[in-house]
C-alpha cells in the first residue's frame, strides 16, 4: 500500500514538474511473478496521460501467456494530465513446459493523430509494462546479468552483476570472474568478485570496480563467468572508454563535373561520452609539391556522444590536374588531421556542333575514297 | 461505579462492532478463485513524451531528398519522463499506410529513414542504438533508441527523419503515422 501511494505521489510530482505536449506513461513498469500452477494474481496498473487533451487509450496484451492475462477493456478514456487505474487479472495455467522468464507485456497506446499537410509524418506514443512470469528450473539454476556503463579513461568503472536464482534449490556459493577485452579482442585484465549465496526464487547483486589506465579509448567487452555449486553461468556486456577525441573514419573528394566543383566528405566519429559542440573542418587544397592553392571551411556541427557524422564542403575548381587535400578537424582546442590525393580530369563535352562537323568530315573522307577508287577503275578500263 | 461499568460495556460493543465490520470488509474482496501471493516487484514508471506529434516536410519534389538535420522541419523529440531507463521502438502505425507508393517507396525502404539525432549529453546508449540512417519499418517495431536516461537534463533525444521522394510518386498529400513505444530497458 505504501509503495502504491509512493508511486501515485511520484506520478503527480512528475505531472507537476514537466511541461509536456503529448505523452503517456504506465506504472508499474515491470512486474515479476513466480509461477505457481492455477494461481490467480491481480495487479493494478495506472495510465498517465501527460497530454493537453483527453485521449482514448488502447490497452493490449502481448506475449505467450496473453490468453491467461485479462484486461478490463480494450479502450480507456484518460482525461488530460490525469491518471486512471485499471486492474489486470493473471490466471496462471496448470503447467508451463518452458522454464525461465516468460516476457509478456501490458501495453497502452494513444489514439491516432489527425494529419493535414502536404507531406506529413505523424507520431503517437505508447508504453509497455513488462510482466515477467518466472517458471523455476528444476535443481540449481542461476541467471546472470552483467551491467556496465561508459566512462572516461582514468575514471573508475563499475561492473554490476545481477544474480537471479531461477532454480528450485538454494545456491550455497556463487563467485564470478570478469574478463575485460580491448577493441582487438585481447584480454587485458580480469577481476574476481565476492562470494554470495542465494535462496531459491531470490536474487542478489555483486559489484566490482576497475580503473582503466594506460589503455586506448574505444569499444571494450567484459565477460563474466559465475561458478555456482559446480555449475557456470555467463553473460557479457560492451562498454566504451572515452577520450576527448574525434576520429576521421573516411575523407574523400568527388569531382562534380556539371557544377565544376569538388565535394569533400569527412566521415567522423566522436570517442567522447558527451556532446562536442562546434566541430568544424578546415580543408587545405595543395599542389603535388605541397604548395597551398586554396583553403575552405565547413559549417560547425555539434557531435553527440559517440556519434558518427558526415560533414561536407564544396570547392569550385580552378584548374584540372592532381591535387592533395588536407583536412584539419577543430574541436575543444584539439585537432585531428587527414590527407588525401585526388585528380580532376578534364571532361570533353559532346556538343551537337562537334557531332555535325565530325559526321560531315567522315562523309567527305568516304566520298573522297570512293572518288579516288572510281578514277582508278576508269583508268584501268581505259588501259 | 455503575456508570463506569455501563461506559466500559458500550466501549466493548463499539470495539467488537469495529472488528466485525473490518472482517466483513475484507471478506467482500474474496472472489471465490484460488488467490496467490504475488511477489510483484514494483520497478517504477515507464513514460515517454513528444514535444510535437507531427513533422511537416511541406511541398516536396519527385526525386528530392529532405531531412530534419537542419531543424527545418524540426524533428521529433522524445523525452523519458519516467523513473527508469527506457528502450524506444519505432514502427508504422497499423492504421496508417506507408508514406510513398512510387517505385522504391513503401515500408522498410530508403524512401523513409530515421536515426537518433542530437541528444542531451550521454542521454542514451549509442552502442545498442542505430548510429546511421535506418529504414522506417512496417508494423513490426525496431529499436530506435536504446536505454534512454530518465534523469534531467539528459533524458531526451531527437529522432531525425529523411525522405527520398520516388520519381514516379503520384501527386497528392502524403502521410504516415509512426508509433513510438517505450518500455523499461
Amino acid at each position: 500500500m505504501k509503495m502504491k501511494n509512493k508511486t501515485i505521489n511520484l506520478i503527480f510530482m512528475l505531472f507537476l514538474l514537466v511541461d509536456i505536449v503529448y505523452g503517456i506513461g504506465i506504472s508499474p513498469s515491470r512486474a515479476i511473478i513466480n509461477f505457481e500452477p492455477n494461481v490467480e494474481h491481480k495487479i493494478t496498473y495506472t495510465i498517465w496521460n501527460q497530454g493537453d487533451s483527453d485521449t482514448n487509450v488502447r490497452v493490449y496484451v502481448k506475449g505467450n501467456l496473453n490468453e491467461s492475462i485479462v484486461i478490463p477493456k480494450e479502450s480507456i478514456l484518460v482525461p488530460a494530465r490525469s491518471t486512471v487505474p485499471f486492474d489486470v487479472t493473471i490466471k496462471l495455467p496448470g503447467s508451463l513446459d518452458v522454464s525461465g522468464t516468460h516476457d509478456n507485456r501490458i501495453g497502452v497506446v494513444e489514439s491516432s493523430v489527425s494529419l493535414s499537410g502536404e507531406t506529413m509524418i505523424g507520431a503517437i506514443t505508447g508504453v509497455e509494462s513488462q510482466l515477467y512470469i518466472n517458471v523455476p528450473y528444476s535443481g540449481k539454476y542461476l541467471e546472470v546479468t552483467l551491467e556496465v556503463g561508459d566512462v572516461i579513461v582514468g575514471e573508475p568503472l563499475e561492473f554490476k552483476i545481477i544474480l537471479n536464482n531461477l532454480g528450485s534449490e538454494n545456491i550455497v556459493s556463487a563467485k564470478g570472474i570478469i574478463k575485460i577485452f580491448d577493441p582487438n579482442n585481447n584480454q587485458i585484465t580480469s577481476l574476481n568478485t565476492d562470494v554470495v549465496s542465494i535462496k531459491t526464487k531470490e536474487s542478489s547483486e555483486i559489484k566490482s570496480y576497475w580503473i582503466p589506465k594506460d589503455v586506448q579509448p574505444g569499444n571494450y567487452k567484459a565477460i563474466v563467468s559465475v561458478d555456482y555449486d559446480g555449475k557456470v553461468a555467463k553473460d557479457d556486456a560492451s562498454f566504451k572508454l572515452g577520450d576527448l577525441l574525434i576520429q576521421i573514419l573516411k575523407f574523400n573528394a568527388e569531382y562534380v563535373k556539371e557544377n565544376k566543383i569538388v565535394r569533400f566528405d569527412i566521415e567522423l566519429q566522436s570517442l567522447w561520452n558527451e556532446i562536442i559542440p562546434g566541430v568544424y573542418g578546415e580543408i587545405k587544397i595543395l599542389d603535388l609539391n605541397g604548395k597551398e592553392i586554396d583553403k575552405i571551411k565547413t559549417e560547425p556541427l555539434d557531435v553527440p556522444a559517440w556519434a558518427k557524422r558526415t560533414i561536407s564542403q564544396y570547392w569550385p575548381i580552378k584548374d584540372y590536374g592532381m591535387y592533395k587535400a588536407e583536412v584539419t578537424l577543430n574541436y575543444a582546442d584539439k585537432t585531428t588531421k587527414s590527407i588525401i590525393d585526388f585528380e580532376i580530369k578534364k571532361n570533353l563535352k559532346l556538343e551537337p556542333i562537334y557531332i555535325v562537323v565530325g559526321l560531315l568530315f567522315t562523309t567527305i573522307i568516304i566520298l573522297l575514297i570512293l572518288y579516288v577508287r572510281t578514277i582508278k577503275k576508269q583508268k584501268n578500263e581505259n588501259k | 461505579m455503575k456508570y463506569e461499568k455501563k461506559l466500559m460495556f458500550v466501549m466493548l460493543w463499539i470495539i467488537m462492532l469495529g472488528l466485525f465490520l473490518h472482517v466483513i470488509n475484507n471478506i467482500s474482496d474474496i472472489t471465490g478463485a484460488v488467490t496467490g501471493v504475488a511477489s510483484v516487484q514494483v520497478a517504477g514508471i515507464t513514460s515517454i513524451t513528444l514535444t510535437t506529434n507531427n513533422v511537416n516536410f511541406g511541398l516536396v519534389d519527385p526525386g528530392g531528398v529532405y531531412d530534419t538535420l537542419d531543424d527545418f522541419p524540426f524533428p521529433f523529440v522524445i523525452e523519458n519522463t519516467g523513473n527508469v531507463k527506457a528502450n524506444i521502438t519505432i514502427a508504422r502505425s497499423a492504421n496508417s499506410t506507408a508514406l510513398f507508393s512510387g517505385t522504391g517507396g513503401g515500408d522498410d525502404t530508403l524512401s523513409f529513414q530515421f536515426m537518433p539525432g542530437i541528444a542531451e549529453n550521454d542521454a542514451y546508449d549509442t552502442v545498442c542504438s542505430p548510429s546511421n540512417w535506418t529504414n522506417v519499418p512496417g508494423t513490426t517495431p525496431v529499436l530506435a533508441v536504446c536505454k534512454l536516461n530518465h534523469q534531467t537534463p539528459k533524458d531526451s533525444v531527437q529522432i531525425e527523419l529523411m525522405i527520398v521522394v520516388p520519381l514516379d510518386e503520384p501527386i497528392g498529400t502524403k502521410s504516415e503515422t509512426l508509433n513510438f513505444i517505450g518500455y523499461q530497458a
